[in-house]
């Protein structure tokens, strides 16, 4: 029986000895992730600045997590915030909900949503992971990272 | 049978009667036509050409919406040719349609969308740059029109020409260059302007209410019934995520309201999502309304109330539901102890509840919405129906305009429904019994003098009309018997009408016009100074008139359910006066009235659109109120709150659902026996041919 013991720890110490380390230090080290990851929304914006949205809610018909919740207003002389009629004045999505499956991104008639390789969404509290439009929208003029502003998704 | 024609569809044969349209003919076989124009409740016009059909012997294809069938007709549907039609329809349809879909309220609910993806074409070779209007016109200050998305299909058009006779809203232009407009300077104001916006089958006429406040996949429908007149039209609440109303349609009930809604009704959501509804009960501390829970502030009520005893009073609403207003009237003479105890505070003449009570007993009242059409002279006694009840005004058009019926039509004032009178009958003011029994002495032949301002050849007129038809609808406002000086000669004259009618065998029904939703209920469950639920007589009491009257002499305490005195049309001051007076009011009601503000205790209840429960019309049909979204805060519906503070006064109030206390008022009002949730079903019950 002490025979097998030792037997046994041999592999284990075997494994720790040769093979290659697969964890890595996070957070002081961030693994690269797949070409196709997809995690945190953005909601993105024209050239001009103008938010891509319409409030149209098709994002939130097509969600099977039921997890955003779109209520639209109408742009107005002096407060235009899309082009067009419509704009979404509140957009909301709860991030313990959704299941990251790109729905919301693939209704979308302007290409206004886009899932971002942005994983780093944990929070204290579950009214903090419900991101308003404001964490969402892509902050305009400077895109902080190049995460948020790339397009080509 | 001389009468029918038989024809094939598709290769099955159909009998049908003469003059059907070939597409109500392929509907009974359940064969779908896509349509645009075509509406069952208007006037065919082949407008859109969508509905195209093959007919043997016919060169060219025929639109099925305006063809009669014919004797041994063949009519094609379901073939790759009249398939082709169709998708070439919409294709030319799509041409100068923006397709913003996703920005367009009706996306979601569209006919437009729906027969496109059904039989229009995959893609648009349309290369060149589409129709361009301003988006969207305030047609007026509730109706928008974007006419990029009109198809031109006038329905809304043919709505207000033929249904509404108001017809503000014309096409301009010829051709290619049509699209619908107002009269310069004159906005569309029709009080029946928002069914063009339910009929319209694209997003081209649009709420300013319900305008990007949802899409309808995020919409929960609730069956329910508009509190706003007498009529209880057929509604669906529209909400979202069971919290806020985004807009009210008309639910089709041929026996009621048919498919419309009046612009009062539907555009009346306003209340319900109000920012400041009353979310707490508040109770007067030191001068001011405070917050405080519900057990502080029912017993202060409640000491209050019992304080005064048969000095109480109790005003319910003929808003509220029967059951609401049937705890209440318990809830007065038992807990409370008093006999003062009504639905209103219009002032009444003496006499003239009682009067009223036993014809509504005896079941004189008996006449039904639908039959109005059916009837060959309508006799329209003291309301102005097109503001009282706006829904029967579109009745009484059909029956003249459409069928041909006699509209003897009489009121002081030149009313809407006066031109469509032969005669109309301008009776003074307050000479109503002179009036009537002028009226009633010339139906039955005695001799008379005109004394109420009407010419006696007019008078002469009506009663022949009358006399010679088979059919008589009489209808009377319920204010020219209660309010009416002599009300109860009126009552008596109309009976004199009716029995001289029925001895010339003619047929008669007679309705009584009420302006609440539910002021026919609120008096049948015993809401009544005098009279126990089923109109059994009680012990005398105050009206709510005299009640507020003999504010702070006779009567000392009040509990107001439901209603605003202090903001009343005619008696502002007055009533407020009263008001002060008293050493307990308690208001029970949604948001703080006027009158709330003068309360001693202010209970937070639920709207209509919160409740469950029933509504007796005025044809006196019962129809069930569904509750629609949450409750607001800690508001609470009318009965629970009335159920908690009879526990807390110790009394034996019983009650786990709704429907106990229905069944309750069903054992004890005769008129309602065997009325249960279910039997009154989606459409509602009539209750007049019940003894
Ligand atoms: S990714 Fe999927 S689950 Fe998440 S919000 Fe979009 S549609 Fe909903
Ligand atoms: S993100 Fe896209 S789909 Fe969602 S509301 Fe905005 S425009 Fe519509
Ligand atoms: S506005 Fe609507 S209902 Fe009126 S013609 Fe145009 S499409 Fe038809
Ligand atoms: S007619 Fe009366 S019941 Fe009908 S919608 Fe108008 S207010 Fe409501
Ligand atoms: S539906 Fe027949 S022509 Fe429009």
């Amino acid at each position: 029986m002490i025979g097998e013991l030792i037997k046994g720890l041999g592999v284990t110490i075997k494994h720790a000895l040769t093979s290659k380390r697969v964890t890595i230090e996070y957070p002081e080290q961030k693994r690269t992730l797949g070409p196709r990851a997809r995690w945190r929304h953005v909601l993105l914006r024209h050239e001009d600045g103008l938010e891509r949205c319409i409030g149209c809610s098709l994002c939130a018909g097509a969600c099977p997590a039921r997890c955003i919740l779109v209520e639209a207003a109408e742009n107005r002389e002096g407060a235009r915030y899309s082009p067009g009629e419509r704009y979404a004045k509140v957009y909301e999505i709860n991030m313990l909900r959704c299941i990251f499956c790109g729905y919301c991104q693939d209704a979308c008639p302007v290409e206004a949503i886009i899932l971002r390789p942005i994983y780093e969404i944990s929070e204290y509290t579950r009214d903090a992971e419900i991101y308003t439009k404001d964490m969402l929208l892509m902050p305009y003029p400077n895109p902080q990272t190049e995460d948020l502003g790339n397009t080509n998704a | 049978m001389p009468d029918e024609v038989t024809l094939t569809i598709d290769g099955k044969q159909i009998t049908v009667p003469k003059g059907t349209l070939v597409i109500e003919a392929a509907k009974k076989l359940g064969i779908d036509i896509p349509v645009f124009c075509y509406h069952t409740k208007l006037e065919p016009v082949g407008a859109c050409r969508q509905c195209l059909v093959k007919i043997e012997g016919f060169p060219k294809p025929q639109v099925s919406c305006s063809t009669q069938v014919a004797e041994g007709m063949v009519v094609h549907v379901n073939t790759p040719e009249v398939k082709q039609m169709w998708e070439s329809m919409l294709e030319f349809l799509l041409i100068n349609h923006p397709l913003d879909c996703p920005v367009c309220d009706r996306g979601g609910e569209c006919p437009l969308q729906d027969n496109t993806f059904k039989y229009g074409p995959p893609d648009s070779r349309f290369e060149h740059e589409k129709r361009h209007f301003e988006k969207p016109v305030p047609l007026s200050s509730l109706v928008l029109l974007d006419r990029e998305r009109c198809i031109l299909c006038f329905r809304c058009v043919r709505f207000q020409r033929e249904i509404a006779d108001q017809p503000d809203i014309y096409v301009a232009n010829r051709g290619y260059g049509d699209y619908i407009d107002i009269f310069p300077g004159k906005p569309f104001e029709s009080n029946f302007s928002g069914n063009t916006i339910e009929l319209c089958p694209v997003g081209a006429l649009l709420s300013s209410l319900f305008r990007f406040r949802a899409r309808p996949w995020e919409i929960t429908k609730t069956e329910s019934i508009c509190p706003n007149c007498g009529v209880g039209c057929n509604i669906t609440i529209d909400d979202r995520r069971r919290r806020y109303v985004v807009r009210f349609l008309a639910r089709i009930n041929d026996e009621v309201n048919e498919h419309w809604l009046c612009d009062r009704g539907r555009f009346n959501s306003h209340t319900i999502n109000d920012p400041d509804r009353l979310v707490k009960p508040l109770v007067r501390k030191n001068g001011e309304l405070q917050e405080a829970t519900w057990e502080e502030a029912l017993t202060v009520a409640l000491e209050g109330m019992r304080a005064a005893g048969s000095h109480a009073g109790g005003i319910g609403s003929p808003a509220r539901t029967n059951e609401a207003n049937y705890l209440f009237q318990k809830f007065m003479r038992q807990v409370i102890g008093t006999n003062n105890v009504d639905y209103t505070f219009e002032k009444r003449t003496d006499g003239s509840t009682g009067a009223l009570a036993s014809a509504i007993a005896s079941v004189f009242f008996n006449g039904r919405i639908s039959d109005i059409a059916e009837s060959d002279a309508i006799l329209c006694l003291g309301s102005d129906i097109s503001y009282d009840l706006p829904l029967l005004d579109l009745w009484i058009k059909k029956a003249v305009r459409k069928l041909g019926k006699n509209l003897v039509f009489a009121y002081p004032l030149k009313a809407e429904l006066a031109k469509y009178a032969r005669p109309f009958l301008s009776y003074h003011y307050g000479q109503e019994a002179e009036f009537t029994r002028e009226l009633a002495s010339a139906v039955s032949g005695t001799s008379w003098q005109p004394l109420a301002g009407v010419r006696m050849e007019d008078i002469d007129l009506a009663s022949e009309v009358l006399k010679s038809a088979n059919y008589v609808t009489v209808m009377v406002a319920k204010s020219m018997i209660e309010s009416a000086e002599n009300g109860r000669d009126v009552l008596k004259s109309l009976q004199w009408i009716a029995d001289s009618l029925k001895s010339r065998n003619v047929r008669v029904q007679v309705m009584l016009l009420v302006q609440g939703a539910n002021t026919f209920g609120a008096m049948d469950v015993g809401l009544l100074p005098g009279y126990l639920p089923g109109y059994k007589p009680a012990d005398k009491g105050l009206t709510g008139w005299e009640m507020l009257e003999k504010a702070g002499s006779d009567i000392s305490a009040l509990w107001i359910m439901g209603q605003n005195p202090a903001r009343d049309l005619f008696h502002t001051e007055a009533f407020t006066a009263a008001l002060q007076k008293l050493d307990m009011l308690v208001v029970q009601d949604h948001i703080l009235t006027e009158t709330a503000r003068y309360a001693h205790v202010v209970l937070p209840s639920s709207t209509f659109a919160e409740t469950e429960g029933t509504f007796t019309n005025t044809e006196r049909r019962i129809q069930r109120i569904n509750p629609a979204i949450r409750r607001v805060g800690n508001s609470k519906a009318d009965t629970d709150i009335i159920i908690e503070a009879a526990s807390l006064a110790g009394a034996d109030f019983n009650y786990s659902k709704v429907e106990e206390i229905l069944t309750e008022i069903s054992n004890t009002v005769p008129q309602y026996q065997g009325v249960t949730f279910d039997a009154i079903g989606p459409f509602g019950r009539y209750l007049g041919d019940l003894k």
